[in-house]
């Protein structure tokens, strides 16, 4: 009797298993969505002002870069040279912007702070500013500035939402 | 008959279990003996190295904490570290006193970096001989180029892992900068004439130079008995002149060496101890000073304290 009981156990318990796991087989599957990003039309041009000239330090080679991190951390520029603040730094006919929103990483060194006396203009460095513009079809689109805490490089981020089309832009700036 | 076949069930599914919960679980991790192994010769170097390859090696230090590498003797069971280590790293420069780190490499037939590749030396000219001082770690710059030599070592010995390892010490040396300049504003509130620093022996002279401040001491940039090394009388002679030229507040004993000496000078000179500095050596773990930051930090807390 016993062993018999055992099996029914047995039997319903393995049945109870592989009607759940039916169950679950029938089930719709989820459909992960993949978003399909659209190229963003027009001419983008990018302007950089620095408000000290732009060098490495002890801690980090580079001078200046700039990436676009959702495309890959695709670097736009990258220099571990000395960058004069006296001109803007231009980059015309930039590529890979997408219809939504895009972001820029900048990262710029500022050089070595080295000691000073008590109450010496050495003595505090001054904070280091990056002014941001992004034109498309000589239109700004964004502009922003970047602030660094003193004897810091600069470095941050800045989200730059782009309308799919320039049309879009003008009408967003009618709103205003 | 039932009592033995009940116990017999509960022994085979108990030993099923045990069995199960001894196996390894997840796969992919690796076991302490089969991560590689790192030997460092300073406690110092061995921090860096820990910083650079995470969890990813262990890290094994020759010296103890408070042990100073000038006069260190090599005993049997470090040749039996160095002979599981896959790298050793020294601080080089002679900071190891007879190069002991770096013979032991070479007895054991392995590879050894040194992490004063590309460093400027501070060069002493003591009693005619010409050396280069071997402390470098106490400008942070240098610390930056010490945990980027360490990364090369490491990288090119475990390729795959590189962008991990210089994530890592990019990571590092944003910290080094951090602490850099928090030194430069810590010692900024000093008068540059206050900024007599007088330890125990010669140890000192790359911070000094760093954040303006001059060094004295009565024993030279070893403590051993190599060329421009040890106490000799010109020296302390000079350091009591400095102390009382300058009217300097305090002096200051260092943890990895004998403070006798130091304790003699203040009381010739007149000044107090203004505290314990961390020179060749970090601190036991636990303590403020285990770490190179913590290291650091405290060092120059200590000093602006003691000579405001």
């Amino acid at each position: 009797m016993r062993p018999l009981l055992a099996l029914a156990l047995a039997l319903i318990v393995l049945g109870s298993v592989q009607a759940y796991m039916s169950f679950v087989d029938g089930l719709p599957k989820y459909q992960s969505v993949v978003p399909v990003e659209t190229q963003a039309t027009g001419q983008f041009r990018l302007e950089l002002t620095l408000s000290q000239d732009a060098q490495p330090d002890a801690f980090e080679a580079i001078s200046l870069l700039v990436t676009l991190p959702r495309q890959g951390d695709r670097v736009i520029i990258r220099s571990e040279e000395v960058i004069s603040c006296a001109d803007p730094i231009i980059i015309d006919s930039l590529a890979g912007f997408v219809a939504g929103d895009n972001e820029l990483f900048i990262q710029v060194g500022v050089g070595d702070v080295g000691f000073g006396d008590v109450g010496s203009a050495a003595d505090v460095p001054r904070p280091a500013a990056i002014r941001i513009r992004l034109y498309r079809d000589q239109q700004v689109l964004v502009e922003e500035t970047l602030w660094a805490a003193p004897g810091e490089p600069i470095q941050g981020k800045v989200v730059i939402p782009v309308p799919e089309s320039p049309q879009q832009d003008e009408a967003r700036d009618h709103e205003h | 008959m039932a009592f033995i076949k009940v116990t017999t069930r509960v022994l085979l599914t108990g030993g099923a279990l045990m069995l199960a919960l001894t196996m390894p679980t997840a796969q992919g991790q690796e076991s302490q003996t089969q991560k590689r192994l790192i030997v460092c010769s300073t406690t110092q170097v061995a921090d860096f190295a820990r910083q650079v390859v995470g969890d990813r090696w262990r890290v094994a230090c020759v010296l103890a904490p408070g042990q100073d590498p000038h006069l260190y003797e090599v005993k049997t069971g470090d040749a039996k570290l160095v002979a599981q280590a896959d790298l050793c790293l020294e601080n080089g420069w002679h900071l190891e006193g007879n190069d002991w780190m770096r013979k032991l490499a070479k007895d054991a037939g392995k590879p050894i970096f040194s992490c004063l590749e590309g460093v400027t030396p501070l060069k002493l000219t003591e009693e005619g001989a010409d050396v280069l001082d071997p402390h470098a770690w106490f400008s942070p710059k240098n610390a930056a180029v010490y945990v980027t030599n360490i990364e090369k070592a490491v990288s090119s010995l475990d390729v795959e892992h590189a962008a991990e390892y210089q994530a890592r010490t990019a990571l590092y040396r944003a910290q080094l900068r951090t602490l850099h300049l928090w030194i430069v504003r810590e010692c900024n509130r000093l008068p540059i004439k206050q900024r007599q620093l007088v330890t125990s022996h010669d140890a000192f002279n790359y911070f000094c130079r760093e954040y303006g401040f001059t060094a004295a001491s009565p024993a030279g940039w070893s403590t051993g008995q190599e060329a421009g090394g040890g106490v000799t009388p010109q020296r302390r002679r000079a350091a009591v002149e400095s102390i009382r030229k300058f009217g300097v507040k305090s002096i200051f004993v260092e943890t990895s060496v004998n403070p006798k000496l130091i304790r003699q000078i203040a009381a010739d000179a007149g000044v107090q101890i203004g505290g314990q500095l961390y020179s060749d050596s970090m601190g036991e773990a636990g303590s403020a000073g285990e770490s190179y930051l913590g290291m650091m930090r405290e060092n120059v807390l200590t000093i602006v304290q003691g000579l405001k």
